[in-house]
């Protein structure tokens, strides 16, 4: 295990390992005031299109699960299991709409690194491009 | 002291990881009821499925495996609150590409 939580595959602003370390008595350690990330034009622009192909994508996921071959993969069941099946499979199909938000806000937010958190946005914009859509699912 | 790990504190992460791992088991459930219903069809048809058929039914089987499987890999070291965060992505991520593949699936056999 090591001590370095950048070490990690991704390092996340504002979190540090959990751990308890027997017998080190905790010393309140001065405040230190963290220097704001310098966040160049480049990684602006990044962040600004990624962004806007994160809310594509969520349009694209809208109007995929509202075409009526999806749809009809949604069947209300009878009686309340099945009243409560729907209600979860519907549920689950929002949570996809907002799978690309989602995605973006928290690489934006939560990757510290420049680097890293390029590559997952990058990522999330290829893997949750919304097929259906573009399939032309009616 | 020295050569003895740390103990972890385990905290509210295993409630967490439990709670999404019920939405991720709900999802391959879906998955695994689509896979056998067209199995049943096909038999009924006196055939198989196609290799396209196992690809795409069988991807929508492994998607929510995979998705809560690395979730809890890269969160398996943080709080509570950002574990939480990671598996809701990597729920909804999951949710998404399985929706891709149903896409795929009713686009590869001409329910369009």
């Amino acid at each position: 295990m090591t001590d370095d939580p950048d070490d990690e595959a991704l390092s996340w602003a504002g979190d540090e390992p959990d751990l308890v370390r027997p017998g080190r008595p905790v010393v309140a350690a001065p405040v230190e005031v963290a220097p704001a990330e310098p966040r160049s034009a480049l990684t602006l622009l990044l962040l600004g299109v990624l962004g806007g192909v994160a809310v594509l994508e969520t349009l694209g996921w809208l109007r995929g699960v509202l075409s009526v071959t999806l749809e009809s993969t949604l069947e209300a069941g009878r009686g309340p299991l099945g009243t409560a099946a729907f209600g979860l499979n519907v549920l689950t199909r929002v949570v996809a709409v907002t799978a690309p938000l989602l995605w973006f806000a928290l690489a934006a937010w939560r990757i510290r690194r420049p680097s890293r958190r390029a590559a997952w946005l990058v990522l999330g914009a290829v893997v949750l491009l919304p097929w259906p859509a573009l399939l032309g699912l009616a | 002291m020295t050569g003895l790990a740390p103990p972890r504190r385990l905290g509210w992460r295993p409630v967490v990881a439990l709670a999404f791992l019920l939405a991720f088991l709900w999802e391959l459930l879906g998955a695994l009821s689509n896979l056998f219903a067209w199995l049943g069809f096909a038999a009924i048809a006196h055939s198989g499925l196609s290799a396209f058929a196992w690809l795409v039914l069988g991807g929508g089987v492994l998607v929510p495996l995979a998705a809560y499987a690395l979730a809890i890999v890269l969160g398996r070291r943080r709080p509570p609150g950002t574990l939480a965060l990671i598996l809701l992505v990597a729920f909804a991520a999951s949710e998404a590409l399985s929706l891709s593949l149903l896409a795929f699936f009713e686009v590869g056999i001409g329910v369009r």
